[in-house]
């Protein structure tokens, strides 16, 4: 269990659990109705579903906080839905829910992932902001083609496909912006 | 930051001065007034740095029909053949969120002119409604018994006593109220003010400690004849705001044209709290829960389809309104809601003197009870009762709220030029 809050200390960005589940705290708003007691408007976001909840509170009441803890870990291997992660200072390992990922393509092997945690058990991983991956197969380019943000699909190692300008060609090495599941750079040129 | 055009000079050119907002270019520089960027180029201008204050001649380079902007935003295009850094500022006036960039960036001029033109609306009507504009006492001694409302306490003289602490003088008003209804019983029938009120520990989007309250107050007359009063100002105000006849809230639009509607409070519970059975009863047994489900539930739907009165509050909750006849449980105050904001509270003003003192002392005892100050019995106004005040209706309408909600503003720190802080 985490701390104890008092409605009248929560500030915007505190993580409390409502119904065991872990919410971010979006906006805090002091509400008066006319001859009326002061009550706290909390708007906040399910840290698990990204639903957003709008919760009306007395003065004085008590939320209580959330135990999240963002941990160093690699990933090591996948194991039917579950990917299997490993601090590597403990050796402790956690299995996290593949449903947790939008796109698993962008997690390569041994990478180095925050894997958040919410009273001990896994709710989301963040990957490394860059990953670098050869471009195994995309069409070729057009000479004199040159105008700017023209883009094409290209597949990388792990099966993933990004939107790549038309320069790249197959055997490239590329920065993707794992935020976004954007092509950032090329890194080396295919020989 | 007031760009200043000097009328065209014999020459043919203007001079311009303002301070440097940004340069985009090496050969060009932003001036900004709040609401408007005026851009000047030429090579006059590459020495000037963003925060200057500067004057300039200039011909106008562009005409504003060449550039193709809206026409509220299209400026002429300057090209400045002689440029004077007045003043180099020894600090950044622009960092970030700091007082001057939000004055100058965050176009604040703009909703500073429009409560200028929505005050002005106000007298234009009460002066057309044959009212007197008055001026009454901020610190008194009597701030108001209301249980929920704090005011805050002025010293006297500063100069040590024999406890070493000031003497306590008085408070700030947290309403005009008690004042402004002694003016009825001195036969001023018809009286408002635009009064700055105090209450402690009220910051949030709709509450600033120090705000501006329009309280006005008809002798001989009843609720509805206020609460017509509102819905002409309400209007009025609108016709000096961006979007006359319309609040325009996010992608919400109110419109201000027909003629406002009117809930109970039961109706209201009925509609967004049907589980809350009576409201009056749970008002008058837990209060905190009563305004905990109101300010989650009744509240913010209110006034999204039109502007709407919320009438026939619990008694509990009458403070100086009278309540109803038919129905002693509930009273005759109502408040104006539109797009979830309370915007005003008005009363068919209870005049019974006996009734009064019983009521204040009631409160008395709820603030003892709750360890909160008691303020002393203002008993000015109680004489002035038992002198006979006339039947009467009143209205305090949040200035700021209105001038906000006109703006297309949810916080009512927008228009104010300096709020307070202190918020979550």
């Amino acid at each position: 269990m985490g701390q104890v809050i008092d409605i009248n200390e929560l500030r915007r960005g505190n993580k409390i659990d409502i119904d065991g589940e872990p919410y971010q705290v979006v906006s805090v708003d002091f509400r008066k109705p006319g001859k009326g007691t002061p009550s706290t408007s909390v708007k906040m976001k399910s840290m698990i579903s990204g639903n957003v909840l709008e919760r009306t509170y007395k003065s004085g009441e008590k939320l209580s906080g959330a135990d999240i803890e963002e941990r160093e870990m690699q990933y090591l291997y996948a194991e039917g839905d579950q990917l299997v992660f490993m601090d590597n200072a403990t050796y402790e390992q956690a299995h996290v829910d593949a449903k947790h990922f939008e796109e698993r393509g962008l997690l390569l092997d041994n990478a180095i992932c925050q894997v958040l945690l919410h009273n001990g058990i896994p709710i989301g991983v963040t990957l490394p902001t860059w990953v670098e991956m050869e471009v195994i197969e995309t069409e070729p380019g057009f000479k004199g083609d040159t105008a700017n943000n023209v883009l094409k699909a290209a597949k990388c190692t792990t099966g993933v496909i990004v939107q790549v300008p038309i320069f790249i060609n197959q055997g490239d090495m590329i920065r993707i912006d794992t935020r976004t599941g954007e092509y950032a750079e090329r890194v080396t040129k295919t020989r | 930051m007031p760009v200043e055009w000097i009328d065209a000079h014999p020459e043919g050119h203007w001079l311009l001065c303002g301070r440097v907002l940004d340069r985009p270019f090496p050969e060009t520089i932003l001036l900004a007034d709040g609401a408007h960027r005026i851009q000047v180029n030429g090579p006059c201008t590459t020495d000037l740095e963003p925060g200057d204050l500067v004057r300039l001649r200039a011909i106008v380079d562009h005409d504003p029909k060449d550039l193709y902007l809206p026409p509220d935003r299209a400026f002429p295009v300057y090209l400045a053949f002689e440029s004077q850094s007045l003043h180099r500022p020894t600090r950044s006036p622009f960092a970030r969120g700091s007082e001057t960039w939000r004055l100058a960036q965050d176009g604040v001029r703009p909703l500073l002119a429009l409560r200028h033109h929505a005050s002005d609306q106000v007298r234009a009507y009460f002066r057309a409604q044959r009212f007197l504009e008055v001026d009454t006492p901020a610190i008194v001694t009597c701030p108001g018994l209301d249980v929920h409302l704090s005011a805050f306490g002025v010293l006297g003289h500063m100069q040590a006593t024999a406890s070493g602490l000031p003497t306590p003088y008085g408070f700030l008003i947290t309403s005009p109220e008690f004042h402004l209804k002694r003016l009825l019983v001195g036969g001023v029938n018809r009286c408002f003010q635009l009064a700055r009120c105090f209450r402690a520990g009220e910051v949030g989007r709709q509450h600033q400690p120090e705000f501006t309250m329009l309280e006005w107050y008809r002798a001989w007359a009843g609720l509805d004849d206020v609460l017509a009063d509102t819905e002409h100002l309400v209007r009025a105000v609108s016709d000096a705001g961006p979007t006359p006849g319309v609040v325009r809230l996010g992608d919400r639009e109110i419109p201000l044209g027909g003629e406002f509607a009117q809930v109970t409070v039961r109706e209201a519970f009925a509609r967004w709290a049907p589980d809350v059975v009576d409201p009056v009863a749970l008002a008058a047994d837990d209060e905190a829960e009563y305004f905990r489900r109101f300010s989650q539930d009744v509240e913010p739907a209110l006034g999204f389809d039109q502007p709407t009165f919320l009438t026939h509050f619990p008694s509990v909750h009458a403070s100086l309104a009278r309540r109803c006849d038919d129905d002693p449980s509930v009273c005759l105050r109502a408040e104006l809601y539109i797009a979830g904001v309370e915007l005003c509270n008005a009363f068919d003003e209870l005049t019974d003197p006996g009734e009064q003192r019983d009521r204040f002392q009631e409160d008395q005892r709820r603030r003892a009870a709750l360890g909160l100050p008691v303020y002393p019995l203002d008993e000015d106004f109680l004489r002035a009762l038992e002198e006979g005040m006339p039947p009467a209706a009143g209205n305090a309408l949040g200035f700021d709220r209105l001038v906000a909600l006109v703006a297309g503003r949810d916080a009512i720190d927008d228009v104010i030029a300096f709020p307070h802080g202190g918020g979550p």
